[in-house]
Order: C-alpha cells, then structure tokens, then sequence
C-alpha cells in the first residue's frame, strides 16, 4: 500500500510539474518587439486625451508672468508678445549681445525687470528640479509662454550669422563623445537604424521630423514626476545620465543645444504640453 | 505475468506493469482534479473587497459585452493608466460604476454614482497599477443584479529618461 | 500656485437633450495610505475622497474615490443638458480641502 501511494505522489509531482510549466509559459508570451514599441505607443496616445495636467501650469504662469514684470520682457516679437514668441526662438538678441532661446531670455529678463540677480534666477530656475508634484512659478512661466505658441511652426532663422554659429557648435557637442563614459546626446539620438531601450522609441535627429516630435511638444508633462519637465531640465537630466560634468541652465551649452535642436526642426507645429511616463 | 525487472525511483523495489499503469492513471486523475480544491484561506484582497462594498460575492457577477472597458494592453508606467467605461444599458437602470485593481494593496479605486441627468453610463480617468494586473469595471443595476467587464492591462518598465 | 487648482472644459454650446462630455483635471498629490512594514506606523495619505457634478445647481453625479487613482487626475463625465445654465465641479479631499470650478453652456 505505502508503495502505491509514494509511487503516485511521484508521478503526482512530475505531472503538477509539467501542468505548472504549462501554465508559466503561457502568461509569459513575449510579445514581438514591433508589437510591443506599436502598443507603448498607443498607450502614450491613450494618455494625450482628455486634458493635459500641464495646461493647469499655464494658468499659474499667466499670473507669475504679470508678478516678474515680464510683460516687459521682449521675446522677439515686442514687449509682452508671447504669441507665436517661442516659434521663432532661440534668435539673436542685441541687448544681450548673445543668441538665447526661451528659458535662458526669461532668465535674462528676470534679472532686468524682476531685479533678480543670477544666482536667484538659477535658484529659480531649478526650484523643482528632483522633486515630483512641484508646482513652481518658473515652470509655470515656461509653460504659459510656450502654449502661446500652439499652431505656430518652428522657424529658427538658421540665416542670423549668430544664430548660425550657435547651431553649429550645438550641432558638434551634439556628436562629441564626452565624458567618463564617452556618451553624447548622440549615442542614443541619432542614426539611421531604430533604438529602444526596453520598450521606448528613441527618436534620432538623423531621421526627418523626429527631433521636431521631440521639442514641440516640450514643456512636457510627466507622470512618474506628476509635474512638467522644461527644456533645461530635460538637458540636465541627459547629462546627469551621461555623467556629463554639471549643466547649468540658461548656459551657452543649453542655448547651443537648442539652437541646434529647435533648428533642426524647423516647420514642426508646435503643441505643448505633451505628456509622457 | 511478466515482471518488470527495473528499479524505479524507490529503488530496489520490483512493481508489475499493470500496478505501474494503475498507478500512473491515478497519479494523473488526482491531479487534474487538484487545482478544483481550494483551500478555505485563499480568498484574494479583491474578492473581499468586492464582497465588503458590493455584498456579492465576485463569482457571482457575471462578464457582459454591454460595457465596454478600454484601457491599454501595455502601460509603459502604472503611474497614469488610461481607463474608459462606456455601457449600452440605459442610464435608468444603472445605480452604480465601481472599478476594481485585482493585484493593487487596495483593489478598489473609485466609485461613480450615476443619475438620469447623466444621460448615459460613461467614465474616463485616470488609475494607478502596481503591476500587470485585471482590471474590472462593475455595473451595479438599480434591480439589484451586478455585471462586470474584465481586461488585463501589462505594466512594464519605461525606458529611460 | 497649489493644490486643487481645476480645469473644467466643456462644449460652448449644445443641443437640448444632447449628452456632452465633461472633461476635468485637477492638481492633487493623491498620495495612498501607507503603513510602514518595519515599524507599522501609518501615514494617513493625501488624496481626493469626493467630486460632485452638479448642474444648475442640481447633483448629476459623485465620484468617490481614493489613492488609487493618479495624480492630477483627469476625469470625464457625462451630462445631458436640457437648458442653458452653470455646471458646477465640487470636489473634497480626506483633509477637508473643498474646491469648486464652474462652467457655464448655452443650449438651443
């Protein structure tokens, strides 16, 4: 008898085995990659419905905006016109003597008619940086400037022979391995042949279009943070992943990197705020 | 009767082939009964919730192609997943929407108490998953009876970034 | 700058009897219940318990929900509007904030 039942608990195991196997393997259906990148992204167009989180910055800008007095600011179209201002940024600004795209012109401007000195603007500037749920006037500012610029194209006058010289030194930090582990914007943003890491789609600003997919939409709402994401911040970010020294915002190296960036996507309309993870 | 010569798995121990197929067609019979055995302990957070604020057990509550629960196959976070419920039923008959997470610490997420002013069943929002989970959209009707749509949303690790 | 700051977005206009949508978002941490595993102390949690849809001053709909739903949560509803009037958004959260956000449509 006992022989019976130890020989059925034998095969009882090697059997639930089996069915255990089974059914492991059948929730593990890896998906095909082209399947996987096609559902990430409709699920990233299944969150741009609905109203985007970031738009509720802009409503908290308009009011900072009016605070810093940067109803004086002139963004290239006038004092206070922010209506198509970010479309045609970064451009050469002969008050500043210096080319500058929007953050680094607003940062400029709060130093003129918000009497902040450099080190307040940066202060500023990176009031939310590491944090999630911040709410930051900065941000707000940036977020209501760039959403008067829905509809408009991108139209970066690559002519301006400073705007130009900028683009150019954008476009060779761009492609410059740097750093301890030789990476640059490049090594993920660039080349003819699709990138991902794990189920993310990298654009390439080698490939037509898609670096103008990539800043048109910026400042850019982002879930895991609950909060939006600048520009400047997104140059940060990049850097502290390449281990890229310390970037400062509203630097040469930021305004070059737009310029290379926002001239490279010249024609794109812009339509901000996006949102992504 | 001839007697099968080998040492099995107990060794030493000599069985005959009919013994050795009785065995093994027992062996396989309990077994594909054994998962129909429930222990008494195993009943999940989800179905006691349900059982908590619907008073029904989830068993009981049937799937029904007449809502429509959209949510994404893949979420590349489970911070901010996408979910909509449309229902074909007529508003009239509907007391409630619940929306249930069976694998979050707490599976229920929201409730929606619906009027004739709503003019049809309908909810959009936004829910958190901490991980590849169902999720289930529960109609409470005004009859008492209970209906469910069920889809299962994977989460996945995001790139970088 | 704070919590609670809403965005109610609906059709200007609509024809009677018609179902519009109505589209809100809202800023809110909705941070859960935690309860420490090592020493089991708990953190209440911030988080909308409450939104109500109120139309003409009459009470369409009531959401209740908790931490499981995201963070500045966008949620849409519902309404069939009968007459031209004021839709009202309220909502309420586990530490008594109480927000309000208007609305208001034409109908033909």
């Amino acid at each position: 008898m006992r022989k019976i039942l130890l020989t059925s608990a034998v095969f009882g195991l090697a059997y639930a085995g089996f069915l255990g196997y089974q059914t492991v393997k059948a929730q593990d259906q890896e998906l095909s990659p082209e399947e996987e990148i096609r559902l990430v992204q409709e699920f990233n167009r299944m969150m741009a419905e609905g109203i985007n989180p970031g738009e509720i910055w802009a409503e908290m800008g308009k009011e900072a905006f009016k605070k810093y007095n940067l109803d004086k600011c002139d963004f290239g179209l006038g004092p206070g016109k922010i209506e198509g201002a970010l479309a045609q940024l970064p451009r050469y600004f002969p008050d500043a003597k210096r080319v500058m795209d929007l953050e680094t012109r607003i940062g400029w401007c709060l130093q003129q008619y918000a009497g902040m000195t450099p080190e307040q603007v940066k202060k500023f500037a990176t009031q939310c940086w590491g944090k999630s749920q911040c709410m930051g006037e900065y941000d707000a500012i940036v977020m209501y400037v760039s959403m008067a610029s829905n509809g408009h194209k991108i139209n970066v006058n690559l002519k301006d022979p400073q705007v130009k010289r900028m683009h150019e030194i954008g476009k060779q930090i761009y492609y410059a391995r740097l750093g301890p582990w030789d990476f640059n914007c490049a090594t993920c943003h660039a080349g003819q042949k699709e990138a991902r890491i794990r189920a993310t789609r990298l654009w390439s600003a080698d490939r037509p279009g898609e670096a103008g997919q990539a800043v048109s939409i910026f400042p850019k709402y982002l879930v895991r943070w609950a909060q939006p994401m600048t520009m400047h911040y997104r140059y940060a970010e990049c850097m502290r992943q390449m281990r890229w020294p310390t970037f400062e915002p509203h630097s040469d190296l930021a305004v070059a990197l737009s310029t290379f960036l926002y001239g490279t996507a010249n024609g794109t309309e812009i339509k901000v705020p996006g949102i992504g993870r | 009767m001839q007697t099968l010569q080998h040492k099995n798995l107990l060794g030493g121990i000599y069985i005959d082939r009919r013994k050795f197929l009785l065995l093994g067609a027992v062996a396989v019979a309990g077994l594909t009964f054994a998962p129909a055995i429930k222990p008494a302990f195993a009943v999940s957070k989800l179905e006691e919730e349900v059982k908590k604020r619907l008073g029904v057990e989830l068993s009981a509550i049937k799937e029904t192609a007449e809502i429509k629960l959209t949510v994404p196959t893949i979420a590349e976070s489970g911070a901010n997943v996408p979910i909509t419920v449309e229902a074909d039923i007529p508003v009239e008959k509907v007391e409630r929407l619940w929306i249930f997470v069976d694998k979050n610490p707490t599976p229920w997420i929201a409730d929606v108490k619906f009027t004739p002013h709503n003019g049809q069943v309908f909810l959009s929002t936004r829910i958190k998953m901490g991980e590849t989970s169902n999720v289930r959209a529960i109609l409470q009707l005004k009859d008492g009876t209970f209906v469910m749509a069920t889809e299962e949303v994977k989460v996945t690790a995001g790139g970088c970034g | 700058m704070a919590t609670g700051t809403a965005i109610v977005r609906v059709p200007k206009e609509a024809q009677k009897g018609q179902v519009i949508r109505v589209q809100m978002v809202i800023t809110h941490p909705m941070t859960p219940p935690r309860r420490d595993p090592q020493t089991g102390q708990e953190t209440p949690g911030h988080y909308l318990t409450k939104l109500q849809l109120f139309y003409n001053d009459q009470l369409v709909s009531e959401m209740s929900m908790g931490g499981g739903v995201s963070a500045n949560p966008f949620i849409a509803l519902p309404l069939r509007v009968e007459s031209s009037g004021v839709i009202k958004t309220a909502y309420e959260d586990n530490k008594g904030g109480k927000w309000e956000k208007t609305a208001e449509i034409t109908v033909k």
